[in-house]
Formats: C-alpha cells, structure tokens, sequence
C-alpha cells in the first residue's frame, strides 16, 4: 500500500496480429464508455454517471461517480468535491477527492484540498496542497489521547 | 565539506546523510500511527516514507503559498502571525505530532521565524516533534532546496540551482529564542555544512491569535 511500485498503471500491451478466426473485438477489448466534458464546456452543479469520465472544462459542484474512473485532464479546472474509484489528476482541483480505489496526482496537476484514498500516488512536481487520510489507520491511532506523542528529551541535546 | 549547490545542471541531485531525520524516527512507537505536517513541496518519496508511520500526512509547501503571493508582509511593527496563519490554512482543530520546517527558517527574516512558529502552537499535539534544517554555509540557493526521503537515515537534497544567496547561518543558541513553545532535543552538524534540529512542544501561553 501507498508504494509507487505498487500502483503502476497497466502499459498498453503491443497487439498480436488478429487471425482470420480470431475475432476482431472480443467484449474484453471493447474499450469502456467513457464520458468527455470538452475544453470549452463550463458546468455549474452536480455530476454523476455510470461510466467514466474525463474532464477537459470547468465545472463547479460535485461529481459524483463512485464506481468509475475519474480523470481531470490538464485543461480541465475543477472547483468540487470529486467521488470516483480511480480519480486521475492532470489538471487543477480546488476541493476534496474520494478515491474508492486510488488516486493519482500527475506532475502536471495542482490540487488544493484533501485526498482519502487506500492508495495514493503523488508524482514529484505536483503542486498539492491538503492532508492525505491514510485510510483504515485512524482506528489504531494511540488509544490515550492525552499521553504525550514522544516521551520528550532525556537530557540536553547535544552536537554530534 | 560544506554543501554548495552546483551551478551546473546536476542530473544526479546528491543525498546526505541525516542524523535529525533517524533521531525522530526513534521516537516514533510501533502501535502507534502519527499526523505529520509537511511545510515543503509535496513529493512521492516522502509520502511512501511516512506511510509506513503516520495515519495523515497534511502537506503545506509554506514557501511556495507565500511566493505565489508575492512575498507580503505586513506594515512595519505589526506581527507577521494573521499573514502567516492565513498562508498556511491548517484545518481548524487540526493537529500535528511532527512538523517539518525543513529548511525554511533559512529563508525567513530572524523576525518572522517566531511568527511562523506561533502559528503552529495551536496545532501542536502534546510532545509535537519539530525537525528543522539550517544551513552552515555563506550562500544558498535563492530558493530552498527540497528534500526527498530516501530512508530514516539519507535525504536527497533537490536545489533549485541557479540564483544564489546569502545565509542568515543562524546558530543554535539563537534558535531557542527564534523557536517559542518548544526545547531542543537534539542538535546535529554534519559534514556537509546543514545542521539538523529536532524540538519538542513544551507549550506555552504564547499562542498563535489567528
């Protein structure tokens, strides 16, 4: 969990030549309906959907699409809480990101807001400013809360 | 040798040894999952890193927020606390076990060091660890360096190269009256020209209005 090795995405594999038997389009290779919300489109309100959904505009609300990938391409410009299994951020959030499964903030990305996700990957040069809830890790936080974090410094620290 | 950024486009940024960063590792408990507050860039290393301790990592690049405001500050004699306060934008009873400054105290006035500090006592755990680097050496960067965790005991120091500029070289003994709130724990100066300081919250009833 939260290793970058462990949240590569799948590269593209080269395609074998189809025989003559093989079909061209198995239901596997059809490529998952994804919705695109263009450069020049400004949306004011909530999204949800039952597909994917890449983002290239503007939108200011909430999106809502909890078993889909979410993607913010570099265009897009999102001022919302964004809901998604995998949400991909190329672009600028302002608001908070629920990923059910991952979240991945590109280089290119600035997002100012918190993150809650299993799995997280944060590519150096993201601008992000926020928490990022390690999900699943609060229950076993300290169970007296009034003890101090450290047991603080025995002595006076010295110069090494 | 004292660190000296290269002028000259470094592929390989260099990594040193930390001894401040091993320290506070030490005082971390198995069972136990901490809230750290970051007050540099975010990056990947350092989140994998504090995965394995923290249960929330808040990252605030102070330097950046205060860059791309364009560097204000406030009239002459007044405090720089509102202005730092709303620069940082911590949640509201949101608290932190481990803050790190990095190397930012190198790039504030010895003035406004105590102000950024006294914005942070109100989100200080009880025994809050604070980890801060200073520089040894008479030129910096002009903008400061970031730093990638590469384990508990080697930091990879990534510079800006290019510009450069002079070093407040604070010493230690200053760094109590320029740190409210908290005590020393340990002190390192390392070949390299940095020296790393780990404090403790001890409190105070100097809090940060804001």
């Amino acid at each position: 969990m939260w290793k970058q090795s462990d949240t590569k995405e799948a590269q593209p594999q080269p395609h074998a030549q189809p025989s003559q038997t093989m079909p061209l389009r198995t239901p596997a290779s059809v490529a998952r309906e994804r919705a695109l919300i263009g450069p020049t489109l400004v949306i004011k309100g909530d999204l949800t959907g039952e597909e994917d959904l890449v983002i290239e505009g503007r939108i200011e609300g909430k999106i809502e699409f909890r078993k889909h990938s979410v993607t913010i391409g570099k265009n897009g410009h999102v001022k919302a809480d964004i809901y998604g299994k995998v949400i991909t951020v190329e672009g600028e959030v302002q608001g908070n990101l629920y990923g059910d499964d991952q979240l991945i903030l590109r280089q290119s990305s600035t997002v100012r807001g918190d993150i809650v996700a299993p799995r997280v990957v944060l590519e150096d040069g993201a601008n992000f400013k926020g928490s990022i809830d390690m999900s699943g890790k609060e229950a076993g936080r300290r169970e007296d809360a009034a003890s101090p974090a450290f047991p603080g410094p025995a002595g006076p620290g010295g110069t090494r | 040798m004292p660190r000296q950024p290269s002028q000259n486009a470094n592929p390989e940024p260099p990594i040193f040894r930390s001894l401040g960063l091993g320290a506070l590792v030490q005082q971390l408990e198995q069972d136990r999952f901490y809230s750290v507050l970051d007050l540099g860039p975010a990056r990947s290393a350092s989140l994998n890193f504090w995965s394995g301790y923290a249960s929330r990592l808040t990252v605030v690049d102070f330097y950046r927020s205060w860059s791309d405001e364009g560097f204000p500050r406030p009239a002459e004699g007044d405090s720089h606390v509102p202005l730092f306060s709303g620069l940082l934008a911590l949640p509201p009873g949101g608290r932190f076990d481990i803050i790190l400054a990095w190397e930012i105290f190198d790039y504030l006035d010895p003035e406004q060091i105590p102000d950024l500090v006294r914005c942070l006592h109100d989100h200080c755990e009880r025994g809050a660890l604070l980890f801060v680097l200073l520089s040894s050496a008479a030129l910096i960067p002009a903008t400061p360096t970031a730093f990638r965790i590469i384990d508990r005991d080697h930091l990879l120091y990534e510079s800006s190269g290019g510009a450069m500029k002079n070093c407040p070289r604070c010493q230690p003994r200053d760094l109590a009256r320029l740190v409210p709130g908290f005590q020393m724990f340990n002190s390192f100066l390392l070949r390299h020209g940095m020296q790393e300081h780990l404090f403790v919250w001890r409190g105070t009833e100097d809090a940060c209005p804001g």
